[in-house]
């Protein structure tokens, strides 16, 4: 049944590449209330669709790219979108949030996703507007970086249609490519290796453009309340506007969250300051870049006029790059830095991972492990800006030891052995963030519960232990970052809210702009017309997180895989604002798991899945 | 008693610092007064402290007293290292 509500299309597109061909499936009321859109939508569907035994690089893997009711529409910070399949990486629920522009033209255009199934026997783009959808050749343009493909590709449909690409890494089936969107614009769905499942399947690309307005249902109550609540946001979120995302990079090298030298080092001061988005507006900032409907515009295009790394244009470094290729590798070099960011898009990579195992690759060497060839191939140093520019351009072209490093830290160190595999840090195959579990208790939990791998986005709970509050979730105070009680619930309650954020399609940095519960939900309601109350809609949240963790389960996963790191639990690091401190792992995750209903192997409670509407989903 | 008060950027930049040390009398002072010793000295930070309530000030900057977050009615003591950091956290579109 086709739903006639506000803020949806009511269409998700269907495409086949092993018979190119393509239908439409249309979805209920029911459905929307219950599972939002975006991530919901997208979890339920990889669930249906995939088995415990799908090869996540096979043609029977699905890639799911999926709005929410709020993308395209007026609401602020909303033109994202979802993408979904069973990673690659970590052969478990994989997603990845992205921002720009691609999912306001796809749904404009007509859809609220796009699933992709089989595998085309050739290389291929998809073409979809509003006057249909197309197969095109894209045997030309195979090989070719994500800015060369967006030239060529907005020539060949419409300079105003927009693209999710993926690079020479994704189409390498390199295990840590991502999916880039809007070309030099550079809005990555990094995580999770999504870039080789569309590669898997001779994907080069899918472009979309479209005029037709997003329905809503009461757009006057929408306008009073963003003319309300617009202002505040702006205001709340000046610096992260003025500076970009690493504007935090001085703070948060002082609470010692910073990764620092493959996550070993409590402190780095002048290096810190040396890449902090102050430094980059004085130098290399060209403009700020807004994704679609953002009024705040943190995104960074950069552009290098003269030196070494000259010609640099395009998406800047975020947060995370100067984090993970900057700190994290001891390059200071925030051109360098520009650099590889560059690289990483233009390959179409994960800078998150690429950093992080670029800084493997350093211990390892630093350790003796690496030796030789691969040692001297590139010359591997802590802090050596040049080599670590060079070993991202081999881990892009899966060549030398870019090939092995390409496959991530968990394959990397379980082929090198020798012990490595004591610093090769992530969590269920996905390499956490350029955010220190040291620094911040609940990350701890976080990370390992995190259903996707180590990531900071599935819960976002040390926002909540600095400076948020959600009254709504009984949360009126910032907790204490180094305490212990009741961290559990804290980690549950927000990765509850974050699958709100990402099925609703909202960018989570509304947290900063003083945006709560409450607004999120009358943006819902004023969208869609339906009269959700909070109960229910909280309730969605915690349906759709335990929904990805029932497809973990059923991919065999328990508590025995709920772990971190264990330089983040066993390895002081003596200095900076975190010096001493060790989270108290299992105590906390006893507790998340009670909070949650699940038992104490980490799966669902039975009447936990009933009273969620999820009984349908076991094993 | 003698604090140190450390900026996090863009406070770093536009104050010229990273630290600076500060002399005051009696045992302790709470982190209110020491925002007020700040703009004292330094009245372009004015802008940035509102210590009407926790929750207001936390808008433009936090307060930490040796690297643990603080609030306004907390008591710093000789020897501390307050820093002056950005309310707002890191991340990425990944």
């Amino acid at each position: 049944m086709r739903v006639s509500i506000g803020g949806y299309v009511g269409r998700i597109l269907h495409v086949n590449l092993s018979r190119l061909e393509h239908r439409v499936e249309e979805f209920s009321p029911e459905e929307a209330r219950a599972y939002i859109g975006g991530s919901g939508f997208a979890s339920k569907r990889l669930w249906e669709m995939t088995r415990k035994e799908t090869d996540p690089l096979g043609p029977e893997n699905v890639l799911i790219f999926m709005t929410g009711p709020l993308t395209g529409t007026k609401v602020p910070l909303s033109g994202r979108h979802e993408v979904v399949a069973k990673s690659p990486l970590t052969g478990i629920y994989g997603e990845s949030d992205v921002g720009g522009r691609w999912g306001t033209e796809l749904k404009k255009a007509g859809f609220d996703g796009v699933i992709v199934t089989g595998k085309s026997s050739k290389h291929i783009y998809l073409w979809i507007n509003e006057s249909g959808v197309e197969f095109r050749d894209a045997e030309h343009m195979w090989g070719l970086d994500t800015y060369e493909a967006s030239r060529i590709l907005r020539k060949e449909t419409d300079q105003k249609a927009i693209e999710a690409s993926i690079g020479p890494a994704g189409e390498r089936l390199t295990l840590i490519a991502g999916i880039m969107h809007d070309g030099r614009d550079g809005r990555a769905a990094g995580r999770c290796g999504l870039g080789a499942v569309m590669g898997s399947k001779n994907l080069k690309a899918i472009v979309a453009r479209g005029n037709t307005e997003v329905p809503v249902a009461d757009e006057a109550r929408l306008m009073t309340n963003i003319r309300k609540l617009g202002p505040e946001i702006v205001k709340n979120t000046k610096r992260l506007s003025d500076y970009g995302t690493s504007h935090i990079m001085t703070t948060l090298e002082e609470l010692g969250n910073l990764p620092i030298r493959n996550w070993r080092q409590g402190s780095w001061q002048a290096g810190a300051e040396k890449l902090s988005g102050v430094t980059l507006a004085k130098s290399i900032l060209k403009t700020k870049y807004f994704c679609g409907a953002c009024i705040v515009g943190c995104g960074r295009t950069v552009a290098i006029k003269q030196g070494e790394y000259a010609g640099v244009e395009g998406a800047g470094p975020e947060y995370e790059t100067v984090a993970m290729l900057g700190a994290n590798t001891l390059v200071d070099d925030l051109e360098a830095v520009a650099k590889a960011h560059e690289l990483c898009t233009r390959y179409g990579l994960d800078v998150i991972s690429t950093g992080a195992v670029i800084g493997f690759a350093l211990e390892a060497a630093e350790r003796g492990i690496l030796t030789g060839d691969q040692k001297e191939e590139i010359g591997l140093d802590w802090g050596n800006a040049k080599s670590i520019v060079k070993l991202v351009q081999k881990i892009g072209r899966r060549e030398g030891i870019g090939y092995l490093l390409g496959e991530g830290v968990m394959r990397a160190s379980a082929e090198l052995g020798s012990g490595s595999e004591a610093f090769a840090l992530h969590v269920k195959g996905l390499e956490p963030p350029g955010h220190d579990a040291r620094a911040y208790n609940s990350l701890a939990v976080g990370y390992a519960t995190g259903n996707r791998g180590g990531c900071h986005l599935q819960g976002m709970s040390y926002a909540f232990e600095r400076s948020v509050t959600m009254p709504e979730l009984g949360i009126h105070e910032v907790q204490d970052r180094l305490g212990v009680v009741k961290k559990g619930e804290l980690v549950a309650k927000t990765q509850d809210l974050m699958s709100l954020f990402d099925s609703l399609k909202l960018c989570k940095f509304l947290l900063y702009g003083g945006v709560k519960l409450t607004h999120m939900l009358e943006w819902f309601n004023a969208v869609t017309g339906f009269g959700t109350n909070q109960v229910d809609f909280l309730k969605a949240g915690e349906r759709i997180y335990n929904l990805k963790r029932m497809y973990n389960v059923r991919c065999g996963i328990t508590r025995k895989d709920d772990v971190v790191p264990m330089r983040m639990l066993r390895e002081k690091r003596g200095q900076g604002g975190s010096a001493d401190n060790l989270p108290p792992f299992s105590e906390m995750l006893d507790e998340y798991y009670r909070y949650r209903g699940w038992d104490q192997s980490g799966v669902p409670r039975k009447e936990k899945l009933q009273e969620l509407g999820l009984s349908q989903f076991v094993t | 008693m003698r604090i140190i008060i450390a900026y996090a950027s863009p406070f770093r930049e536009s104050l010229g610092m990273r630290e600076e040390t500060y002399e005051t009398e009696g045992n302790s002072v709470a982190v209110k007064e020491v925002l007020d010793l700040m703009v004292d000295r330094h009245s372009s930070m004015g802008k940035f402290v509102d210590t009407s309530s926790d929750e207001a000030q936390r808008r433009h900057l936090v307060v930490a007293v040796n690297a643990r977050l603080a609030k306004l009615s907390d008591h710093v003591h000789d020897g501390d290292r307050v820093s002056i950091l950005l309310p707002v956290a890191g991340g990425s579109e990944e």
